[in-house]
């Protein structure tokens, strides 16, 4: 049985990354991406209530993004003087909290899939997963931000053979977890 | 058939490999160590592919297609998430 309890105060850490690379792929701005990934957290603990347990929580708050995008795409295009859908308000005071907030978590499990396996920084960041959220973040910040070892390692409390360790777990475990086409030049 | 190596019943001349391998990825291994994951590569088919492996792995994070957001971003995020809130 899976766990049906959500626990909304690791979600900055567990999952803003992927719901970033989510976003960016979508909005392409970071800035735009980051607003959308808070609004989707709010608009989360504001439903938790609807939340099943039929999905992961990962896939339900991608659902709830999914809105969120297409909401900032309505708010842009109604700025432009077009008009506005509105078809999925029940009534004009409901503006801005609509669908998301009745988001139920059907689990669409094959179609998240195959989101996965397309785009790669949703591959990577959901074999990332796999290890410890700290680890993740230290993987991220050497591999990707090109930290110093020496300010990374002030930054988390730990020694260099302490990073080196993190990082051979994680590349190791991104090595077994990848899906070989990825490793495909 | 790729073999399952845990970190119990990896030598440690082959641990010691892969961490020559892990710091080559970031530029960060010595001439010596490079010259020594040379030779033992050279005759250790587990520390090869590792090595070939994690090489590959290195070439996907340069094709730039990956985000991260940067810890003042998460501490952002948490700041809106729990005022908000």
């Amino acid at each position: 049985m899976p766990d049906k309890k959500l626990s909304p105060k690791s979600w900055v850490d567990k999952y803003s990354n992927y719901l970033f690379n989510f976003a960016i792929t979508r909005v392409n701005d970071a800035e735009v991406a980051k607003d959308l990934i808070s609004e989707t957290f709010l608009a989360g603990l504001k439903s938790k209530d609807n939340f099943k347990g039929d999905s992961t929580e990962r896939t339900w708050l991608v659902s709830i993004l999914k809105h969120k995008i297409i909401d900032h795409y309505r708010k842009i295009n109604s700025k432009k003087g077009k008009a506005e859908v509105k078809m999925d308000y029940t009534s004009e005071d409901q503006e801005g909290d609509w669908l998301e907030e009745r988001v139920a978590d059907h689990s669409d499990k094959t179609a998240e899939d195959n989101i996965e396996n397309s785009e790669l920084g949703l591959a990577i960041e959901n074999c990332l997963e796999s290890i410890n959220e700290k680890q993740a973040q230290i993987f991220r910040m050497k591999t990707v931000q090109d930290y110093d070892t020496e300010a990374i390692c002030n930054v988390f409390d730990i020694t260099p053979s302490n990073l080196w360790v993190i990082i051979h777990r994680a590349r190791k475990s991104l090595a077994d977890c990848m899906d070989s086409s990825w490793f495909k030049n | 058939m790729s073999q399952k190596y845990s970190e119990e019943n990896t030598p440690k001349s082959c641990q010691d490999i892969a961490h020559y391998s892990d710091k080559m990825q970031y530029g960060e291994a010595s001439f010596w160590e490079r010259l020594k994951l040379k030779m033992h590569i050279s005759y250790c088919e587990r520390c090869k592919k590792y090595n070939s492996k994690n090489s590959l792995l290195t070439n996907i994070f340069k094709k730039k297609d990956y985000n991260v957001l940067d810890i003042k971003d998460l501490e952002e995020i948490k700041e809106k998430v729990n005022s908000d809130y």
